[in-house]
């Protein structure tokens, strides 16, 4: 028996899960940067004083703009990292059921007599 | 609001240190089950099964600890994402000479960007800032399916190996107290027989009562998972006690007088034994599932399929009959025969010209025999061994070129679970566990004793 060419592509396909997800991590945690970035600079702060803060906003003037499209830059870039990383979440799983599949299709019967 | 980015579970499990090193470990031990099989390394099954279940453990408490966090997580995100809006809706609605001066910058700056466009979607709250939420919990459900994937494999593979395990342990004893050697005596079948009943009617009871809740909108999640667990919770005595009472069979001597009712029994518990896998199988994937970030929509999805399909499974049963009786049957009836494994070989099969398995099955008494065939399929590799106590039901042939002129033999039926699939909701989760635990191998409608008795 040899499930070798099926492991082998789950392997493969790990390997790729794995460099999606750091990917998409890196693009997450710049994200958040950007945001926090955007947070200050248009002096609105975290999440509690978003709300209703708009001259916050506008008193945050161009680096206000500048800061809220670059943070929207990083949720795109983490858009499509999130996206590549869904894509690689899926073929991964198939690449495990098949190579399990395999695995599962044979089974210890009489041991050789010692 | 937590934005912050130390290691701990708000991300996705993909990109958690630990939980992957968790799962590299999993997919590791499981990887080693092929060697296992390979060298026949009955000896190290028993170390296998625990292994395994401490990498089941493992594997779901990476998920229960990962749901709720990037759920908290996602929360966060959306809140700051609602305040953005409301703060952009204001913008827009605001008549004051700086509202207009910031959207105009605002435009500008866009269309500097590139995309002119992009303005009106934040204004809009339409921009893809607005959507981190959103791809945070996709994120997070992708990278939680190796993990629940490999976790129901774990827990299935484990409690299969732990059967075998204790079926190979106890049939190798060397020694045995006061009462552990000599023949079998007579009760002793009914012990089988009380321990197949049982087994099966776990399986039974565990498999109506999810598709029940399954088809009751009423019961909730929580209450499906405790069905799960509580299967889980149960089977793993239930396994060892079948294979240790196999084994003990396996290592006694068996009186004439007790043959027929003793492997009868035995070969019913090896059934049940198997059957009982797919149960398994379905309940860790429930349990699992139940506490994942996406359980609700998955839940959606199983009550469909159980309010689609009816629960009888409608894998061919064929006619029962004695190995004796093979000869009188018409050719291409579907009988059921038990007996006794007494030759196995794969050899080249005339038509096409491919390998088969060849079986010759005898009755319990040793008074008849007839040979089978499994087209094109191994089935030592299946675990299938001579002196095993074994179940099929295949297709009466005469005059194949495989048979000796005058001799009647039986193609061994094939389960075509895909077809099945379409009807039953038990054959369909046959179907769909078969990377956990196959129940019919190579599709084989046979069940058989896990070595010799």
């Amino acid at each position: 028996m040899s499930c070798d060419d099926k492991k082998q592509a789950f392997e493969n396909g790990f390997f790729d899960l794995e460099k999606a997800a750091a990917a998409s991590d890196a693009a997450r945690r710049k994200l958040e940067n950007r945001l926090k970035a955007a947070g200050a600079t248009c002096a609105i702060g975290a999440l509690g004083s978003v709300v209703g803060n708009l001259p916050g906003l506008i008193a945050g003037g161009g680096a206000c703009i500048g800061a809220l499209l670059v943070a929207d830059d990083a949720a795109a870039e983490y858009e499509k990292a999130s996206k590549l990383h869904d894509i690689a979440a899926r073929k991964n799983s198939k690449a495990f059921l098949q190579y399990f599949l395999c695995m599962r299709r044979h089974e210890l019967g009489e041991p050789p007599v010692s | 609001m937590t934005l912050g980015i130390i290691g701990d579970y708000t991300r996705p499990l993909t990109s958690h240190v630990a939980a992957m090193a968790k799962l590299h470990a999993a997919l590791e031990s499981l990887a080693g089950y092929e060697k296992i099989v390979e060298g026949a390394l009955w000896d190290e099954l028993t170390g296998f099964a625990t292994e395994l279940s401490g990498h089941a453990d493992g594997l779901l408490s990476a998920v229960r600890l990962n749901t709720p966090a990037l759920r908290s997580k996602v929360s966060d995100y959306e809140q700051l994402a609602e305040g953005w809006a409301a703060v952009f809706a204001e913008l827009v609605g605001a008549e004051s000479a700086e509202a207009d001066a910031f959207r105009q910058a605002l435009e500008q700056a866009a269309q500097d960007s590139g995309d002119p466009h992009r303005a009106q979607a934040l204004l809009e709250g339409e921009a893809p800032v607005f959507r981190a939420g959103a791809h945070l919990l996709e994120e997070g459900v992708g990278g939680q399916a190796v993990f629940l994937d490999a976790f129901s494999a774990a827990v299935s593979l484990r409690h299969r190996v732990a059967y075998l395990a204790a079926y190979h342990r106890v049939r190798h004893l060397e020694t045995g107290g006061p009462g552990l050697e000599g023949e079998l005596e007579s009760g002793d079948g009914k012990v089988l027989a009380t321990a197949a009943e049982d087994l099966s009617d776990f399986t039974q009871a565990g498999l109506t009562g999810l598709h029940g809740d399954l088809v009751s909108e009423e019961v909730p999640l929580q209450s499906i998972r405790q069905r799960a667990a509580l299967v889980l919770d149960e089977i793993g005595p239930k396994m060892e006690l079948a294979g240790e009472l196999l084994g003990e069979v396996a290592r006694r001597s068996v009186p004439d007088s007790l043959r027929e009712e003793v492997f009868e029994a035995s070969l019913a518990l090896a059934e049940a034994a198997s059957k009982v896998g797919v149960l398994i199988a379905y309940a860790a994937y429930v349990l699992g599932h139940s506490h994942g970030l996406d359980a609700q929509n998955w839940l959606a999805g199983e009550r469909k399929v159980a309010v689609e399909l009816p629960f009888p499974s409608h894998v061919p049963q064929g006619t029962v009959v004695a190995v004796a009786q093979v000869p009188e049957m018409t050719p291409g009836t579907l009988v059921e025969l038990r007996g006794v494994v007494d030759g196995l070989e794969i050899s080249d099969d005339p038509a096409p010209p491919k390998f088969s398995s060849f079986v010759t099955l005898s009755a319990f008494d040793g008074s008849a025999s007839v040979r089978l065939r499994a087209h094109m399929f191994s089935l030592r590799a299946n675990g299938l061994s001579v002196g095993a106590s074994c179940k099929v039901r295949g297709f009466v042939r005469h005059g194949e070129g495989w048979l000796a002129e005058g001799e009647v033999g039986l193609d061994i039926d094939r389960v075509s679970l895909t077809q099945l699939k379409k009807q039953s909701w038990v054959d369909e989760l046959t179907y769909r566990m078969r990377p956990y635990f196959t129940l019919y191998l190579d599709e084989m409608n046979l069940f058989n004793t896990p070595g010799s008795l």
